[in-house]
């Protein structure tokens, strides 16, 4: 009886779709790159809050200035005064932002630099 | 491939060689996705289950000893991938399980001889073999198709010698009632 069956191997096979290995490929990147991600993903949600954060006193710092012109065309105040002001805010910005802003963008040209080392060791 | 060539990828995927795991993908990647269209007559389905039998493939790699027996472990995973995905469709459990054996083995006598099995059209077996439950046609594939002995059988679908055997029978059997 085996023999009957024996036709079950011949049998048409179908060819594989394309991108199944690409997927399989791309699946196995992300996991194991996956602390990086997580890594990069948390860096960017802090500078993103930082972020908000800095534009947010970018949007006092120019409510202030528009105080200030006025305050200058109205009262006549001294150059003096004006350059106080405006030294101190500088001091207003947040070079947290900047630092993180940096090491961001760090972390994103190291990613696409060990994906493509990846993808080209197996290609 | 031989279970040298297999057992040095293995070796060299475990220590986290992507090369050694690709070529094991471009080797088992065409007969575990036929395998597996064969078990659920569609192609997206088949490729799906694929994807999720290397990857499952991959997270466990470390585990496998390589010693073992490389080929049926990965027909293992993807048969129980695709049983996975038979009880998320919901299909009738049964299908799913080798029946009992009983307690006397019925010895097939072939009702129709030799040449007249010979005469089975191709197509009209493909056709019948649709009609076969999973369970049987895992069975009927990995043995004819695939070449697996009865040992390697039972590792794969995780049942004794002795079912095997019962199953293979019956399996041939339904298909045969199918096909006339």
């Amino acid at each position: 009886m085996n023999k009957d069956f024996s036709i079950i191997k011949y049998f048409p096979e179908e060819s594989v779709p394309e991108k199944l290995k690409k997927r399989i490929l791309n699946r196995i990147m992300v996991i194991k790159f996956r602390p990086l991600i997580y890594l990069f993903a948390a860096g960017l949600i802090i500078h993103l809050g930082f972020l908000s954060n800095h534009i947010y006193r970018l949007s006092l710092e120019t409510e202030v200035l528009a105080v200030i012109k006025v305050m200058v065309t109205d009262f006549e105040l001294s150059s003096d005064y004006l350059l106080n002001i405006s030294a101190g805010l500088k001091e207003i910005l947040p070079m947290f932002s900047i630092y993180l802003l940096i090491i961001n963008l760090a972390l994103v040209s190291l990613m696409i630099k060990l994906f493509k080392h990846f993808n080209s060791e197996l290609l | 491939m031989n279970d040298n060539f297999d057992t040095n990828l293995l070796i060299a995927a475990q220590k986290g060689n992507l090369k050694a795991f690709d070529a094991l993908i471009n080797f088992y990647q065409t007969p575990i996705y036929n395998h597996l269209y064969r078990l659920t007559n569609n192609k997206d389905d088949a490729a799906d289950l694929a994807q999720e039998t290397f990857i499952k493939l991959y997270k466990t790699r470390e585990r496998i000893n390589a010693d073992d027996n490389f080929r049926s472990y990965l027909y293992k995973i993807a048969t129980n991938t695709a049983y996975d995905w038979f009880k998320k469709k919901k299909r009738h459990p049964e299908d799913l399980i080798i029946d009992a054996p009983d307690d006397y083995f019925e010895t097939i006598e072939a009702k129709q001889s030799y040449y007249e099995v010979e005469r089975l059209e191709l197509i009209g077996l493909n056709m019948a073999m649709d009609k076969v439950k999973p369970a049987y046609k895992n069975i009927l594939f990995l043995y004819y198709q695939q070449g697996f002995t009865y040992e390697e059988i039972g590792e794969i679908i995780g049942s004794p010698l002795n079912t095997v055997k019962i199953g293979l029978h019956r399996a041939k059997k339904e298909l045969l009632k199918h096909f006339e």
